[in-house]
């Protein structure tokens, strides 16, 4: 009812369609296919994550292995490091080692707390970490996505309008856990410069900052749901956006018997939600936008998958951003950090890892 | 529960409501519906309201005051406005008065030197603003004050002698105060008037001249039309048209006093702008006109009946023309975008669980790439070639988007030329046995092609209108395919009778039965609609016995069989009901079979979006049309199936690079050539096991 006379005055007043509008790629985001032309440096289907050790290699996470990837400017090698028993969800470094999260729990690999597992953290069973990263004094920061929804369902959590995600402290020396943030909509991206540390949450698209013991809003307002953040070599940090924000997918969320209709009889990979890739089956929803004309399908379609990194600057504004856009290949970037001089980001959906030297990137427009 | 909510989107008319108010006249129904509202208010309210005696007076005052309401409308209608008609009015008013009872000249000749007074100061504002390109608001409200400087100059010296001489005049009494058959003479002079204007407005070419310079002076301009004489001239007409209406005031009353027509501009403009039109001019009838006079006198007359003030009477107007002023503008900025929100109207389609296409199923429509390396054809050179055909002599024949018949000639086809320009956008085509080559044109018609001349002639283009059907049924919106019966007869098909050519994508979200099939007999030239109500009619394809047809309807995936001779004549048999995706063009094969070029492939979110019509209702409305969702026309396929409905194989371009949406396949000497209506390219394939003397349309050579 009340939604019902919103809608008319929206109507007479002309701000009509402010509920499923969605902000536009301009400015800092004018979309580019960078990602698209960039080089592919690594390739395996089952790419989640990827970290530089206290070395200075990269280790990878593909499937149920941690990979130790040699990118030489010949040759690649790759070489396993360990095979956990269920598949990896997230990887980061803590102090010599690293951590890696599956569905079971936290494993400690190499370094001080080798051989640890942690499968209840504030007495529930780790079930969805998306994110891990080292915070200051060495504790380990988590982010839980959801405790309802295992880390492959998320669309569901998504369209459920889950709102369970957490952001958690453990700290390895004394094996406890602080909460610091509860009730989150899908957390899946944490990095700490030391003062503050950001999240990602995703639902809610927008970045919040944690500082002194409260949670402010640091980058509100995304195209797209944010994942993984990383730190940059000058104060900024590089964002990650897995999936981008949909119009239809805004008027979706708020029809109730259509949306429950559909999660109950349709398949999960062809609900009206967005996705790490698309384009291959025809099963799969369509809008208007994207049919093909004369053998194109013109960029700026809806999409239902996209690649997108943006930089920010230490105060959270976006500098610029690489995109691929609706039609290419490299879509549902989870991770992008730099290794010697290159900005490297991880696809999900075209399971890649693309390399792009820095210099390049500084003149946007 | 789901047969309830199949009926009632199958029988409960809301698509009534789009189509009734995508109408023209529409537009007056608004003003008249106030007017209703009006008088059932006010009779209520006011005694004696529907008497006879205050019938009488309203209808006088109307006849006096709706002249001066056409004189404004004229100018309203050429984007300009008349602030000084009262002043004009007045002015006639004295002078009339002046002439027949100081220097007691006849009637006739006193109208007609009044008229040419009225003509004159017209003129004036005519002259400032047409020629000079003066703003018609200031230089309006300039002669306003002027004039009626001037009247107030007059009528201090005329006035005494004006009041104490009475005419004499039987005519001059009758026009005042007579009657015929009981209607006041001046009601009976309007209602002429009202009608010459009306005819002059929308039939003659003077009113076409002055709805086109209101309408957009630029291009009027452009088009050759003297602006500046047709916009002078409006207000010409609008000088006269007061003074007619002064004219008759002075028989009426006979005395003139210094606040005649004070303030008449605004009860004028008032009833206008409250009758419909606009203010920025090219809209605008009598009707409305008309309408809006009574709806003010019978608010500005009631309201004085009741002893209202007379200050709260300016207020009420003052509010009304507000009201209606800021109606007009928003619903004219958004009656595009309510109209086409309204206008769609989803129906329920609920369909069976579709055919398996999975690439490791055993059903026939499994995923291949046998068409992924065609050769191509006119690429880039035809845009949106829907179907092909060939002709005996191998030469393929498409039609484009731009409206033309392209042939590319054999072996090769890498030679084209313009067979013949038809204009639309040619859909389905067939030959006959004499080798004319007819073709359903969207938004055109039934045209053929002679094949001697190459001359275009338009076999049909209309047929019988539909009693119950609000939108005009009897024009061919978009006629889709075609096939030639032995006897001649050609039955072909009209996807849908409320789109038209360019935006039959939204009938896909639509799901109902908007569509025919109809019957054209060249001998007789008499054109039939033979089947209503099918979901979008798209290929036909007249089957093996000669007595029935094959056609496909495609939003609700299905091919039917159609008897339209012998004994099961007028039957409709499914023959395939669960096809995977949607139907365009069915052709013959070399075997006996036929080929179905599938356009699109469904999808389960939005086969669920189909059984939910509310929820596509409010998608139309509150989406932009790129967000809306939409049939996967972006992959397609072809496949062959029997007569019986058993389908046998199926070929895909998996990659979707040449062939992402095919509309037709012809075979023709053991090639199959697909066509695609979003496409520029033809794809050309060698079948195995194709007939190599095989052709679809055999021409008899003359």
């Amino acid at each position: 009812m009340f939604a019902y006379l919103k809608r008319a005055s929206e109507r007479l007043f002309d701000s009509f369609g402010s509920d499923t509008s969605v902000p536009v790629f301009d400015g800092a985001l004018k979309p580019n296919n960078l990602l698209d032309v960039a080089p592919v440096l690594f390739e395996h289907p089952e790419l989640t994550d990827m970290v530089l050790d206290s070395h200075g290699h990269l280790m990878v996470a593909c499937g149920k292995e941690i990979l130790k990837v040699e990118l030489g400017p010949e040759h690649l090698t790759r070489q396993q490091m360990i095979e956990l028993p269920k598949p990896i969800r997230a990887l980061c470094k803590l102090g010599d080692g690293l951590v890696a999260a599956t569905d079971d729990g936290l494993l400690f690999v190499n370094g001080k707390y080798d051989g640890r597992k942690v499968s209840i953290l504030d007495s529930q069973p780790i079930q969805c970490v998306t994110a891990l990263c080292e915070g200051p004094d060495g504790i380990l920061l988590i982010t839980n996505g959801s405790l309802q929804t295992a880390c492959d369902d998320w669309a569901k959590d998504l369209l459920d309008g889950g709102k369970t995600g957490q952001l958690l402290a453990y700290d390895p020396a004394s094996g406890k856990t602080h909460v610091y943030a509860k009730k989150l909509a899908y957390a899946y991206g944490v990095c700490s410069d030391g003062a503050r540390t950001l999240v990602s949450e995703s639902w809610a698209h927008r970045v919040l900052v944690w500082r002194n013991g409260t949670m402010e809003s640091g980058l509100n307002e995304l195209p797209g749901y944010p994942s993984r953040i990383s730190k940059a070599s000058d104060g900024g940090f590089w964002l990650t956006l897995f999936a981008p924000r949909s119009q239809l997918l805004e008027f979706v969320l708020s029809e109730n018997e259509f949306r429950t209709e559909m999660m109950q009889t349709v398949d999960p990979t062809y609900w009206i939600a967005p996705a790490l890739s698309s384009g291959k089956d025809f099963l799969e929803p369509l809008q208007q936008g994207g049919v093909r004309q004369m053998g194109v399908l013109k960029p700026w379609a809806p999409a239902r998958s996209y690649g997108l990194v943006v930089k920010l600057s230490s105060d959270l504004v976006p500098l610029y951003s690489l995109h691929s856009r609706v039609g290419g290949a490299n879509h549902g970037i989870v991770a992008a950090l730099e290794f010697d001089g290159s900005l490297l980001a991880l696809s999900k959906g075209a399971g890649r890892i693309l390399g792009m030297p820095l210099v390049n990137q500084q003149s946007q427009d | 529960m789901n047969t309830l909510k199949k009926l009632r989107y199958r029988y409960w008319p809301d698509r009534a409501i789009g189509e009734l108010l995508a109408k023209q006249w529409m537009e007056t129904a608004v003003p008249l519906l106030v007017l209703l509202i009006v008088i059932a208010s006010f009779s209520s309210v006011v005694e004696n309201f529907l008497s006879f005696n205050s019938v009488s007076m309203l209808l006088r005052e109307s006849g006096e005051i709706g002249f001066i309401v056409f004189g404004m409308a004229l100018v309203l209608i050429v984007g300009g406005i008349d602030l000084s008609v009262g002043s004009i009015y007045a002015i006639c008013n004295v002078l009339v008065l002046y002439l027949i009872h100081v220097l007691e000249w006849a009637v006739m000749p006193a109208i007609g030197v009044t008229l040419l007074c009225g003509a004159l100061m017209g003129a004036v504002n005519g002259v400032l603003i047409g020629y000079l390109k003066l703003r018609a608001f200031l230089t309006t409200l300039v002669t306003l004050i002027v004039f009626r400087a001037i009247f107030n100059l007059i009528q201090f010296n005329w006035a005494v002698e004006i009041a104490s001489t009475i005419p004499d005049s039987v005519f001059w009494d009758e026009l005042g105060n007579g009657d015929f058959l009981s209607l006041p003479i001046s009601i009976w002079i309007f209602v002429v008037v009202a009608v010459l204007l009306h005819i002059f407005l929308t039939r003659m070419r003077g009113g076409w001249h002055l709805m086109a310079v209101g309408g957009s002076r630029r291009s009027a301009y452009n088009s050759g039309l003297p602006v500046r004489r047709i916009t002078a001239l409006a207000y010409v007409a609008s000088g006269m048209f007061a003074a007619v209406a002064a004219i008759l005031f002075a028989a009426r009353v006979g005395s003139s006093s210094a606040d005649t027509g004070l303030g008449i501009e605004i009860l004028v403009l008032a009833a206008a702008l409250l009758g419909g039109i606009r203010l920025g001019g090219g809209k605008g009838s009598v009707a409305k006109a008309i309408l809006g006079t009574l709806i003010v006198l019978i608010v500005t007359n009631s309201l004085r009946g009741l002893s209202v003030p007379a200050g709260y009477i300016r207020m009420c107007l003052a509010a009304i023309m507000l009201a209606a002023v800021t109606l007009d503008i928003r619903w004219f900025k958004n009656r595009g975008k309510a109209l086409s929100e309204l206008y769609v109207s989803p129906g329920y389609l609920d369909m069976p669980a579709p055919a398996d296409t999975a690439v490791e199923s055993r059903s026939p429509y499994a995923v291949n790439n046998r068409l992924g390396s065609t050769e191509l054809i006119g690429l880039a050179q035809v845009e949106s070639p829907e179907d092909v055909i060939l002709d005996e002599q191998d030469n393929l024949y498409c039609g484009t988007r731009h409206g033309d018949i392209v042939r590319f000639f054999a072996p090769d086809y890498q030679r084209m030329e313009v067979y013949a320009h038809i204009g639309g956008q040619p859909l389905g085509m067939a030959f006959d046995k004499n080798g004319n080559l007819y073709v359903c044109v969207g938004g055109m018609g039934l045209y053929c092609i002679k094949r001697d001349s190459r001359a275009v002639e338009k076999a049909t283009d209309e047929t019988g209108r539909s009693w119950l059907s609000i939108v005009d049924d009897s024009r061919l919106r978009l006629a889709d395919d075609l096939d030639i019966a032995s006897d001649g007869r050609i039955f072909f098909s009209e996807a849908t009778v409320r789109y038209e050519m360019h935006e039959w994508p939204i009938d896909s979200l639509e799901g109902r039965g908007n569509g025919r099939i109809i019957c054209y007999d060249p001998s007789t030239g008499q054109t039939q609609t033979v089947l209503k109500n099918l979901v979008f009619p798209n290929g036909v394809c007249m089957a093996s016995d000669g007595q029935s047809l094959l056609f496909a309807e495609s939003w609700a995936c299905r091919i039917n069989r159609y008897w339209f001779d012998g004994p099961k004549k007028g039957t409709v048999e499914v023959i395939i009901a669960d096809l995977p995706g949607y139907p365009d063009n069915i052709n013959r094969a070399s075997d006996g079979n036929y080929w179905i070029a599938i356009m699109g492939m469904r999808s389960p979110a939005f086969d669920l979006a189909m059984r939910s019509p509310s929820f596509r209702k409010r998608m139309v409305k509150r989406l932009g049309q790129d967000e809306w969702l939409a049939p996967n026309i972006n992959v397609g396929c072809v496949i062959k199936c029997t007569e019986d409905g058993e389908v046998l194989e199926s070929l895909w371009d998996q990659s979707g690079e040449n062939h992402p949406m095919i509309t037709s396949m012809r075979e023709h000497r053991g090639y199959l050539y697909l066509g695609g209506i979003s496409n520029n390219r033809i794809g050309r394939i060698k079948l195995e096991d194709g007939d190599a003397d095989f052709v679809q349309f055999p021409i008899k050579e003359a």
